[in-house]
């Protein structure tokens, strides 16, 4: 069974749509909290089904696998909360020069001159990158999640790739602390 | 290393979620199931869909909604309260088979083109579970890119899907095709109602007058449809039902306004019984022919079989 099949089955009966839960809830899950944390990432990868849900008669049953527009519905929530992401990004900076003490509740994930790269790309480079890196969506289910043309999806992610690059490289200079720089 | 790499291995530490949160998650997503499966206005969006239908109608109706609620209403009550009543009104009691016509004009129109298609329906639904409406409808007009000898047709949904009879060939479809479907867009006012109820979608707005009759108007914006109910002022039962919607096809850009008016016959209740229970399904004659192979379900047992269906036909 698709998820095509089970969301137009879930068109008559509802409990269908339980499936692509099953199938999907833990990778969307994953992607929030790299994104937001844990505690966010709860009440949004649950809000991302419930709105999936709501909309599922929108879906296009002809597709296979429903995880682009899951993740869509995920990035779309998440602009409401960029200012939390941009905290979290910003606290992890923090560590490379206060050291991991710095920020005692802060989950282990990001690598300080990652976040800082991270923190510097817009929003909706940002989502590009990710979905694209984190996600694991080709090219045409970054434009469905999207809903950008396939064409506009490449050149824009190879942009926000050759930016990431020279980020990185500057930064990782930039964020070395200076004990270490010997 | 690339950029790209590094992203991906700090994306490996990130653990998922405990099993905890997935049972609150998937405890938050069932009582949404259970709220809102169900519904006969899910299966109504099917149609658009079809087409792909782009949504352009912006779904607007909680301001109007915070309006419409604090003018007067009608005998004293509040635009909440009528909305309330209505609802009350149209859940439909158990064990009963709700029997009605329904006379349809669907006219769709784009820059320089007008169709109407009409389409008279008889319906049978029951109310509770299991959840049955059967509905057997002529189109006239426009048969929108179907055969003619598809403008006749009954269709039995149920929550293990659907099956369509077409009594001009004597032939018959598990899920039947897309079109067909689309050809047959009379619902049941009362569960489409109590969903866009319970989706809080519903505003009072205000008194009017159908064919003499007292009547409220109570108006839904949900899901690209903008619909007013025209109801009875003393019993709420619903005397037409006006929907807009806006609808694009796959085929092409073609893009077009649709208004749909259904004017309903007053609802006969039946009891639901072993003798009613016929009415509820198609029984198609002898010699049928079968297209399609009924879908793989296997929580419905032999539902949708031609053994069924004759079963059906035999207690008629």
């Amino acid at each position: 069974v698709t998820d095509g099949d089970a969301i137009e089955g879930s068109l008559i009966d509802g409990a269908r749509f339980a499936l692509v839960f099953d199938r999907h809830f833990r990778a969307i899950h994953r992607f929030l909290q790299a994104r937001v944390g844990s505690q966010l990432a709860d009440d949004l990868a649950s809000e991302t089904f419930v709105i999936a849900f709501r909309r599922r008669a929108s879906f296009d049953r002809a597709r296979d696998d429903a995880r682009p527009w899951l993740h869509g519905i995920a990035v779309n929530l998440l602009r409401e909360h960029r200012r939390s992401e941009d905290r979290r990004l910003r606290a992890f900076t923090r560590l490379a020069h206060e050291g991991p003490g710095a920020v005692p509740d802060l989950e282990p994930c990001l690598d300080p001159t990652v976040a800082a790269a991270l923190l510097e790309l817009s929003l909706a480079e940002r989502n590009l990158l990710l979905l694209y890196a984190w996600a694991e969506l080709s090219y045409e289910e970054l434009a469905e999640a999207l809903a950008l043309p396939i064409g506009t999806i490449r050149s824009r992610l190879n942009r926000v790739r050759s930016k990431l690059d020279r980020r990185l490289t500057g930064l990782n200079e930039a964020l070395v602390p200076r004990g270490d720089a010997s | 290393v690339t950029s790209l790499e590094l992203l991906r291995r700090e994306f490996e530490r990130t653990s998922a979620p405990g099993d905890h949160v997935v049972h609150t998650a998937r405890a938050r997503l069932m009582a949404e199931i259970e709220l809102n499966g169900a519904s006969r206005h899910a299966i109504r969006t099917r149609r658009p869909l079809l087409f792909k239908t782009v949504v352009v109608l912006a779904a607007c109706g909680l301001v109007a909604a915070v309006l419409a609620f604090v003018l007067p209403g009608s005998g004293g009550l509040s635009g909440t309260e009528i909305a309330a009543a209505a609802a009350r009104a149209m859940t439909p009691p158990q064990n009963v088979i709700r029997h009605w016509t329904s006379h349809t004009v669907l006219t769709r129109i784009s820059p320089g083109h007008r169709t109407v298609t009409t389409i008279d329906t008889v319906n049978w639904t029951a109310g509770d579970r299991p959840y049955v409406l059967h509905e057997r409808s002529t189109t006239s007009g426009d048969l929108f890119f179907e055969p003619s000898w598809a403008a006749r047709q009954e269709i039995e949904t149920t929550a293990c899907g659907q099956v369509v009879y077409f009594p001009r060939r004597n032939l018959l479809g598990f899920d039947g095709p897309p079109e067909s479907r689309d050809l047959s867009p009379v619902s049941d006012p009362a569960n489409d109602y109590l969903d866009a109820y319970r989706r809080g979608a519903v505003r009072y707005g205000g008194k009017t007058t159908f064919r003499e009759i007292a009547s409220l108007k109570l108006v839904v914006v949900l899901d690209g449809y903008e619909t007013t109910y025209i109801v009875r002022q003393d019993d709420y039962e619903p005397l037409q039902v006006v929907s807009r919607y806006l609808w694009q096809s796959s085929y092409s850009k073609a893009r077009r306004n649709v208004v749909e008016v259904t004017t309903y016959s007053p609802f006969e209740l039946i009891p639901r019984n072993a003798s009613s229970e016929h009415l509820l399904h198609i029984s198609p004659p002898g010699g049928v022919s079968v297209r399609g192979e009924r879908p793989d379900r296997p929580a419905c047992g032999f539902y949708g079989s031609l053994e069924s269906l004759r079963r059906a036909s035999s207690r008629k």
